[in-house]
């Protein structure tokens, strides 16, 4: 095992070919009974065994083009891990190949070169360096790291201070600020607090956007269908099914939810099955335009430039469903208006009115606004809808007099595309994240 | 994946990592000391006071109460035993501190094992590197001793860093050994404290090798201790030139010492992973 096995420098023209290939690879784990067998044995030659053996990767076979968000789900136990730290070049596989091309960061344990007795500055210092970054580059992203992590009046403290949400904050910011072309996370985002966590989502999208491919693991399937552009379901060391996140993820919940009896039958169901490897992208088709867009008369305010952007910012009208994204626009009022709330409202292309918010409720206490003011307003919503095409209305709404009315409302303001996928489990309008689960009883054990 | 380390490739292997990992090195190595004074209210004082203090404790004992002579290089001059003593004992601090560290390197950072990619061969360095600066301060208090109590420093202390080189290369080669060691035989670590004693008894030390019978000294020669403490004395106390030919021949076993280490560490660090 070398750093240099995991961070091999690109080599010329090596950009177009896949970033990670890795072919029946193997891993058996030797379990010793005492530490001292371990060197027996490696001093033995292979003349005799001094350990059992634990298959924890059989065969595995996996491709990641460059760019590419893959997930791996799995129950524990199932090799998830050990294949990411063999990817990593952590560990050495006993049989197969694996390649991997471009810079490797590898998320496997948040702060993992973390000293507790030193301040979150010397942490930053130290755990940069461990991940690959040079004196002259830390000292460049110092400030962004800190200013990241949101921790700047805590960072001359030592770490042992931090509650452990800070922790992995810290961690965390340290990680994404190598800029790798790789990057390996293994459950490692279901931590901090949930503005921290949107930051988190939003900084891996960027990451996605300018072309990291990213390789993560989670038990968090909300997570998979909305990051990933493919996911791997494991079992037992063996890769059961590869294919889009959606419906790796149902198989997942198919496999983890079965009674014991049932599981063996289940899980050759979901190995014979083959999936189309479906990509999906979320994506900005200039072409597909609105043509029911109706804008009222203003009375004081005016509603500019309705849009949808990925966490990322990216601005699209083709969506992924499972993912996150949100809705914006900005409001200039050009009159007072008092009381003020803003809205937005979602519809199919027949006009059923499917979910809508409103920034507060009527009963709040309201905001007044003067006239020249500009805000800007955002509702990040999950992207539930089945695949088709759909409308989002965008509303000011003020108190005039006693009575409350539109001080602006563009109806169809956008028009939105949820793209097609493999799943055909979830059928209707939305998908309420139904888990099914079948208890299976043969016919022949009953009286 | 990657080869195996080669008993050939091994020197060029590790020379290019520690060249790569630079800046851990270098992180560790201040992280290192630091918190040796972390939270101390003197903080880096203590760096010289430690040595001073030692110093002043063995210079009123064996001097001022014992009155124990060592026969001075120099005919007719009579030296402090105090000064003598401790120009031995710090590379017995030295070597000690790293042995002692060496078996709970790579265990006590087994995140570095299993966790992230680290070069795990910089962890002994490190122990080397902070031993080191350590080093550096105890030879401030011997040189300030000097001054103060003789009168004069002999020209040849500057050459000391010169003569220390192959102590240095033994001290990383026997890390690199029971770093690995402890890994699989936690028993190391009990061995490493009554091994240092016998080499603090087993060396020109305490008292000097013409005082022993002839079949000892020769053992004497074998304790890695042995030439650098004589040579040391050489070029700080008595202003002679050392034992040429006997630095040689320490200078080819270091480097052989060192190799092997090396070798060693590489070679079974990949298990480590396994038991950790």
């Amino acid at each position: 095992m070398s750093s240099d096995a995991a961070k091999p420098v690109p080599e010329p023209g090596s950009d177009t070919g896949p970033a990670i290939v890795i072919e029946g690879v193997t891993k058996a784990f030797p379990v010793f009974k005492r530490p001292a067998d371990r060197l027996l044995q490696m001093l033995s030659m292979g003349r005799r065994r001094y350990f059992d053996v634990f298959m924890a990767l059989n065969g595995v076979t996996l491709t990641v083009q460059r760019g590419e968000t893959v997930g791996i789900v799995g129950p524990n136990g199932s090799g998830k891990s050990t294949l990411l730290q063999i990817i990593a070049g952590l560990l050495q596989p006993n049989g197969g190949s694996v390649a991997v091309r471009g810079r490797t960061a590898a998320l496997l344990e948040l702060g993992a070169g973390f000293n507790p007795e030193f301040t979150g500055r010397e942490n930053i210092h130290l755990n940069a360096s461990i991940l690959g970054l040079s004196q002259a580059e830390i000292d460049d992203r110092f400030d962004a790291i800190v200013e990241f992590s949101g921790l700047a009046e805590f960072i001359d403290r030592p770490v042992n201070t931090y509650s452990s949400g800070m922790y992995v904050r810290l961690a965390f910011s340290v990680a994404v600020a190598v800029d790798p072309d790789i990057l390996i996370v293994d459950e490692a985002l279901a931590v901090g607090d949930e503005g921290f966590q949107r930051k988190c989502l939003a900084r891996i999208e960027n990451l996605r956007e300018a072309g990291t491919t990213i390789l993560f693991v989670s038990h968090a399937m909300s997570m998979i269908t909305q990051l990933c552009d493919r996911a791997v379901l494991m079992d037992r060391g063996e890769i059961l099914l590869a294919g889009e996140p959606k419906s790796i993820a149902s198989n997942y919940y198919r496999l983890t939810h079965a009674p014991g009896a049932d599981r063996e039958r289940i899980r050759s169901e979901i190995l014979a099955a083959t999936d189309i490897e479906a990509e999906v992208h979320s994506g900005l088709d200039e072409a597909f335009a609105n043509q029911s867009r109706v804008e009222y008369e203003s009375l004081g305010a005016r509603i500019q430039d309705v849009r949808i952007e990925t966490l990322g910012g990216q601005r699209v009208n083709q969506l992924v469903r499972g993912r996150r994204y949100v809705l914006s626009y900005a409001v200039s009022f050009e009159a007072p208006c008092s009381k003020v709330r803003f809205a937005t409202l979602f519809k199919t292309k027949t006009g059923v009115e499917l979910a809508g918010r409103a920034t507060q409720k009527a009963s709040d206490d309201l905001p007044d606004n003067a006239a020249g003011d500009r805000v800007s307003v955002s509702f990040e919503f999950p992207c539930a809808f089945l695949p088709g095409t759909y409308f989002a209305n965008a509303g000011v709404n003020a108190a005039f007099g006693t009575e409350r009315k539109s001080a602006h409302r563009i109806l169809d303001a956008v028009m939105f595309q949820v793209l097609p996928d493999a799943d055909d489990s979830v059928v209707g309008l939305v998908d309420l994240d139904i888990i099914p689960s079948v208890d299976h009883q043969s016919g022949a054990s009953l009286p | 994946m990657t080869t195996a380390p080669t008993l050939l490739s091994t020197p060029a292997d590790i020379a290019r990592s520690l060249v790569a990992h630079r800046t851990i090195l270098r992180q560790l190595v201040r992280r290192d000391i630091l918190s040796r004074y972390r939270k101390s209210a003197l903080g880096m004082v203590w760096a010289l006071l430690t040595p001073l203090l030692t110093f002043a404790v063995y210079a009123y004992v064996f001097s001022a109460i014992l009155k124990v002579r060592f026969p001075s290089r120099i005919p007719d001059v009579e030296y402090n035993y105090g000064i003598i003593l401790f120009s031995g004992l710090i590379l017995h601090f030295f070597i000690t501190e790293v042995l002692v560290r060496s078996p709970n390197l790579v265990i006590e950072n087994a995140n570095f094992v299993k966790k992230v990619v680290f070069p795990l061969e910089v962890l002994s360095v490190v122990a080397a590197g902070s031993a080191l600066v350590m080093l550096g301060f105890n030879f401030v208090v011997l040189v300030l001793a000097v001054l103060v109590f003789e009168g004069s420093l002999p020209l040849s202390a500057v050459l000391v860093p010169v003569v220390w080189v192959p102590l240095v290369l033994i001290v990383l080669g026997l890390s690199w050994i029971l770093a690995s060691l402890g890994v699989f035989l936690r028993d190391v670590g009990h061995l490493i404290g009554i091994v240092s004693t016998i080499l603090l008894f087993a060396s020109p030390i305490l008292f000097p090798v013409d005082s022993l019978p002839e079949t000892l000294r020769m053992l004497i020669w074998l304790n890695p201790l042995s030439v650098p403490v004589e040579a040391t004395r050489d070029l700080v106390l008595w202003g002679t030139q050392p034992d040429l030919q006997a630095l040689a021949i320490y200078g080819l076993c270091a480097v052989i010492i060192a190799w092997l280490g090396a070798y060693w560490f590489q070679r079974t660090k990949r298990g480590f992973a396994d038991v950790l």
